[in-house]
């Protein structure tokens, strides 16, 4: 037997070495406002943002940038997250304006969106999983159709055309009150 | 298509700010969790040395037998004369170092025959080396911005472990690894072994801290038919190296005189050194860090060598071309010849 002898050299870096109060910044209104247009509940979205940012934390050494932007890996991980989530829930939350009553100072201009957000959820509600995380892609991350495509193996032009249906059937809802 | 059309105003609407209490506290948290990763990565990297200096391997766990007393068996010696490093993923390393925690893996069949005495701390090279009883080698041209602030020598304590393969076999099942049998033999035998007392020099200076540590070679008896490359080959198994590497890697080392050093991949780099004409390890670990403008270097490194009598082990915050520098530079002094 002999010894190995072998010389052995090894660099390893990953996005442990990456910007990551810049990166964190920069996704986090991303990913919340994907969950809060996936789930319909502002409380939910704080938990699966934080779920989302410490597996990916956790995860940081396995990103490759030669593979997928940062935004990309991240928003898998983010819908991921949402799936299982959705897979356990027993119940979809519905973001009521009316629960931040007595909550303490909420500015008027939330309490308007999460209202908004209430009512477009109620109009989402009946539509297929596929199209509801297009609509959070779209609408809630505000991804690019091209984005959403990579993230979701559909074809850009295909992603595109389902959202110009989508929005059209959504937009004829809102106007004619079926939100309410 | 238009990507911003007025017209879907109300889908754009519920968008808002995440409450900036929230974006807060997570960074703070994620922040606070990479503070503490790293200080276990530092602990971790500590450990991983502290372990192969005192020579406690996942192999020499696993391999047992001692003297047979009824049949007073003809041994071999074993003498550690070598380092094999291998990376190992975080996690697995973490699994395996938990498993070797000898209360956890063997249970009941762990007994201290004697426990460690106290750690003792002395006021001069000379003292120690005298309560030590070898030599204590010493950097001769640590420069002068360094200073010996501690020496101390932990006390020796020896261990009786009755061997017990199902633990080992779990943590094969737990990595998938169903092709290896655990060498016959094992399951019932006793070691006795002794971690040997070892001496710890602390240097300090302004850009921080660097431990030596200095322990006797420490020998085993082992029966000859001992099928040490088996036990090996589970070992870096264990370790994360994929089945084809680690038998042909485990057919190429003498585990007679080799210690097998597990390497976390958090590390960013090692490689093999010569120590005075003694092959080693050096690890290197670096993190930088940005917060706001400012952006802040740290380092861990470590050299891990051994001569014919003892191991040692350099290892500071420091970039591990100083270290060797250090390690390079270490004899005893004359007079403790």
């Amino acid at each position: 037997m002999t010894d190995p002898g072998m010389p052995i050299g090894r660099q390893l870096l990953g996005a442990a070495d990456a910007d990551w109060r810049a990166l964190y910044v920069d996704q986090v209104p991303r990913v919340y406002n994907f969950f809060r247009y996936r789930i319909g509940n502002s409380i939910e979205a704080e938990d699966l943002t934080s779920t989302t940012f410490e597996k990916a934390w956790r995860a940081r050494h396995r990103y490759r940038r030669d593979l997928a932007a940062f935004s990309t890996w991240l928003m898998t991980i983010a819908r991921n997250v949402a799936t299982d989530h959705l897979r356990t829930a027993k119940h979809h939350a519905r973001l009521e304006a009316g629960l931040y009553v007595g909550g303490g100072s909420i500015p008027e201009d939330e309490i308007s969106r999460d209202s908004d957000l209430a009512r477009m959820f109620v109009l989402v509600e009946g539509l297929p999983d596929r199209d509801r995380e297009l609509l959070a892609l779209k609408f809630g991350a505000n991804l690019t159709n091209r984005s959403i495509a990579q993230l979701t193996a559909l074809s850009e032009s295909n992603v595109g055309t389902i959202l110009h249906r989508l929005t059209g059937q959504l937009r004829a809802q809102w106007n004619s009150g079926e939100h309410t | 298509m238009n990507e911003l059309n007025l017209e879907n105003e109300f889908l754009h609407s519920p968008r808002r700010a995440p409450p900036p209490r929230f974006t807060a506290a997570l960074l703070q948290r994620l922040e606070q969790q990479g503070i503490a990763e790293a200080h276990r990565r530092r602990q971790l990297l500590l450990r991983a040395a502290s372990i192969a200096a005192v020579f406690i391997s996942v192999t020499m766990l696993f391999a047992v037998p001692g003297v047979r007393a009824a049949t007073q068996q003809l041994l071999e010696l074993f003498r550690v004369k070598n380092f094999v490093a291998v990376p190992a993923d975080k996690q697995r390393l973490e699994g395996v170092l938990d498993a070797i925690d000898l209360s956890k893996l063997v249970g009941e069949n762990v007994i201290q025959v004697s426990p460690r005495a106290a750690t003792q701390w002395f006021s001069t090279i000379e003292e120690a080396s005298r309560a030590a009883g070898f030599p204590i080698a010493i950097p001769q041209d640590p420069g002068s911005a360094y200073t010996l602030t501690e020496t101390r020598m932990l006390g020796a304590e020896t261990w009786q472990v009755t061997a017990d393969i199902r633990p080992l076999e779990r943590l094969m099942n737990v990595f998938n690894i169903e092709d290896l049998p655990v060498p016959s033999g094992l399951q019932g035998e006793t070691l006795t072994f002794t971690v040997p007392q070892h001496v710890r020099l602390t240097y300090q200076s302004s850009g921080g801290r660097i431990e030596i540590v200095q322990a006797p070679v420490l020998t085993f008896n082992l029966p000859p038919d001992l099928n040490l490359t088996a036990l090996n080959e589970i070992a870096l198994r264990i370790l994360g190296m994929n089945p084809s590497e680690a038998h042909t890697f485990a057919q190429a080392v003498d585990w007679r005189t080799t210690l097998l050093v597990p390497i976390p991949t958090s590390v960013n780099s090692f490689q093999q050194v010569t120590v005075q004409g003694n092959r080693g390890l050096a690890v290197q670990k670096e993190r930088r860090e940005i917060t706001g403008s400012k952006l802040t270097l740290s380092r861990e490194g470590m050299i891990l060598w051994t001569d014919d009598q003892f191991v040692h082990v350099v290892h500071g915050n420091f970039d591990v071309g100083e270290l060797l520098v250090m390690a390079r530079s270490m004899s005893a002094p004359a007079a403790l010849r």
